[in-house]
């Protein structure tokens, strides 16, 4: 039962005694009785932080990089499994991505039409090291794979300085298919060197529509120009080759869908080109994306601004 | 009036506010107000997939956290007129102040990049928490 301290008087409740308090004893300052709490209420308390941060822990310790790549299969070829996960992205998760929003979709040019061997060129130039482009392989090794066949791909790294990230190399791919044909150059290795010589012919068109010589340059039969990787590939970091394409048909894995819905634009943009073939692949939703979807907020702009890798993206939306 | 009751239900008021405003540049991707450079960004935050936890965009636990806080500080304190209480507010707020250091995580170590508007949540929690502490030793 409450009192007063001032007279002692008892009174039933808190609100009767500071009644009291102020009207009989008015000059002096009302402090009321210390709120008592529960006997285990700092058990309590200490039990909600232990468990909270117990949880906290293992949300972190899930998404800490976890990297477990052994360098010394750097310039081998990828395993089975591997190779096994890219060519086994299903349809169905294809097209669960189709409205999946990235950062660079392909732009449209009017250059003269780009063939060889009687097929439409895609032709890539990029580099080991870049980090650009370990994001972009990802993306496009899946999309070319919907037309064709690769064989010869291998496991890379981008730059120990670039992120570190696992992807895959072209540098010594060969592609067969009925439909397209992939002239890949890797023209710096993953120091940084100077690789694979740029041909004459492709070395004008990367010259033309990438005056700033930037890499990855992706040209589809010079009606489309994609010159950044598809997604902001920092999303690989710390992630191991394994990490990435056993997730691969995973449809609520972020890094996925960012890979797919780039695997996505790129088969778009090809089946246009191509002459909608093969019907099984071109008629499906995932290549009928909106390829107008890049209009660059001015936020994106400004971020892209700020990043020397991402200047060619602004040039690429003024393409368009 | 509880000078500490209304502190508490004006700045949980006030995160529900910046909640709102954060969702809302969040649901129309334009972030002209909260892209100071390339480091403290909202945009650049929120384009990256680990503005997402379980599926859930970070902004809806704004707009969750906030009123939830509102209403027990509003409830409890009858309107401001009475001591907060202490033993429903405070394990609440803890863990809040616990899973920013999740977010915090998240920002600094996975995207690399700071939300302004994400932080100034965080610090209205941090402050709402010594609010009630203070309340606990009136």
């Amino acid at each position: 039962m409450p009192k007063c301290k001032v007279c002692g008087k008892s009174f039933s409740t808190l609100e009767s005694l500071e009644q009291h308090h102020r009207t009989v004893h008015p000059k002096i300052k009302y402090t009321g009785p210390k709120r008592e709490l529960p006997k285990h209420f700092y058990t309590v308390i200490f039990i909600v932080i232990i468990v909270a941060v117990a949880a906290v822990g293992v949300l972190i310790y899930t998404q800490l990089p976890h990297h477990n790549n052994n360098p010394s299969i750097l310039d081998t070829p990828i395993s089975p499994a591997f190779y096994g996960n890219l060519t086994g992205v299903s349809d169905s998760t294809l097209n669960s991505v189709a409205n999946v929003s990235i950062e660079f979709y392909p732009a449209p040019i009017n250059g003269p039409p780009l063939n060889k061997s009687g097929l439409p060129e895609i032709l890539y130039i990029g580099g080991d090291f870049c980090p650009f482009c370990a994001g972009l392989r990802w993306s496009l090794a899946i999309a070319l794979l919907k037309f064709g066949n690769i064989s010869g791909l291998q496991y890379m790294l981008s730059g120990v300085n670039d992120m570190n990230l696992s992807t895959l190399t072209f540098s010594h791919i060969s592609y067969t298919s009925k439909y397209i044909s992939f002239v890949a150059i890797e023209a710096y290795d993953r120091q940084g060197n100077n690789y694979q010589p740029v041909g004459q012919a492709e070395s004008q068109l990367w010259s033309q529509y990438d005056p700033a010589g930037s890499i990855p340059f992706l040209d589809i039969a010079n009606r489309y120009i994609l010159l950044h990787s598809p997604y902001d590939p920092t999303i690989l970091k710390g992630l191991s080759w394994e990490q990435i394409y056993s997730q691969l048909n995973n449809k609520s894995n972020p890094v996925t869908q960012q890979i797919l819905a780039g695997a996505d634009a790129i088969i778009t943009a090809i089946c246009k080109v191509d002459g909608q073939q093969p019907a099984s692949v071109c008629s499906s939703p995932y290549a009928n994306v909106n390829l107008a979807l890049f209009s660059p907020s001015a936020s994106t702009l400004a971020y892209a601004a700020s990043n020397p890798y991402y200047q060619p993206s602004i040039r690429e939306a003024k393409i368009e | 009036m509880n000078k500490l009751s209304v502190a508490t239900i004006s700045l949980s008021a006030f995160g529900i506010i910046v909640a709102i405003i954060l969702a809302y540049e969040y649901v129309t991707a334009d972030f002209t107000v909260c892209n100071i450079n390339s480091f403290f960004s909202c945009g650049a935050v929120a384009s990256s997939p680990y503005s997402k936890l379980f599926g859930i965009p970070m902004y809806v636990f704004g707009l969750v956290w906030f009123p939830l806080i509102f209403t027990l500080s509003l409830a409890y304190s009858s309107f401001g007129k009475k001591e907060i209480n202490v033993m429903v507010l405070l394990p609440f707020l803890l863990l809040g102040d616990v899973f920013t250091i999740y977010l915090w995580f998240d920002q600094l170590a996975l995207i690399g990049k700071l939300c302004p508007f994400c932080i100034t949540l965080y610090i209205i929690n941090y402050i709402l928490t010594v609010f009630v502490i203070l309340s606990m030793r009136q």
